[in-house]
């Protein structure tokens, strides 16, 4: 089981609202790994969309994103893309 | 940030009977209507608005709640209804499960950082389940407001 961890900035045009939050827990959910997203302390789970939109995350900020699993380099990899594009 | 300073308690509706989400949101729009918080002759635009932002994908988020909304030039800053369905509506949702609580959301153009705010602070309010049996168990509106208030206090 490999622990990854990541600071991403989060370049999304209206941060991570209701669209892109259901697809940032779409592609997560591909994944076994188990997934958390952390802003500033506060960590919730990256497989829940209501978990992720309660974080409010807007263009700029820095989460960190945390991945354990067996296919945690793939996930991360995928998610950290995601976050970090500019179109939702 | 305070939902209250939003939600009229007028625009609390306890046990909705709706069988799919298009009967769901035109029964709250028409409450909204009726309320005077959007005016009869923007209605169906506002409609429009909603299910244009539906098609692009459920707001029904899992965890039986729905956040339909959509950013209209007709309403003053936002304007919020909560809905609330013992049996659970038909909503399309993205676990499948029917909807409980509906939070409907319209913001005018101009306040989009206000509307990413709000919907993240319905959402921390809304991601507890306990929260959510208490509401849709709940028989007044003043029991609403007060159960609220009293999530708004926990998380800060």
């Amino acid at each position: 089981m490999e622990r990854l961890e990541e600071q991403i900035t989060v370049n999304k045009e209206h941060g991570l609202h209701a669209r892109p939050a259901t697809i940032f827990v779409q592609l997560a959910n591909k994944f076994n790994s188990s997934i958390r997203l952390d802003k500033a302390g506060e960590a919730v789970d990256g497989k829940s969309i209501i978990a992720i939109l309660s974080l409010g995350v807007n263009k700029g900020m820095q989460v960190n994103l945390i991945v354990e699993g067996s296919d945690s380099e793939e996930a991360m990899q995928e998610l950290k893309k995601f976050l970090e594009a500019e179109d939702d | 940030m305070n939902v209250l300073d939003y939600l009229d308690s007028e625009c609390i509706l306890l046990d909705v009977k709706a069988k799919n989400k298009k009967a769901a949101i035109s029964l709250i729009v028409d409450h909204l209507v009726q309320k005077k918080k959007i005016a009869k002759k923007d209605k169906p635009a506002v409609v429009r608005a909603i299910f244009r932002r539906e098609e692009m994908g459920s707001t029904a988020i899992g965890n039986h709640i729905a956040f339909p909304h959509a950013r209209v030039s007709s309403v003053k800053d936002i304007v919020i209804c909560l809905a609330v369905s013992k049996e659970g509506i038909d909503f399309d949702s993205l676990d499948q499960e029917p909807v409980n609580i509906i939070a409907l959301l319209l913001s005018n153009q101009s306040e989009a950082g206000l509307h990413l705010k709000m919907l993240a602070f319905l959402a921390r309010m809304l991601r507890d389940k306990y929260l959510v049996q208490r509401l849709k168990t709940a028989k007044e509106r003043p029991e609403v407001v007060a159960l609220l208030r009293q999530q708004q206090q926990a998380i800060g």
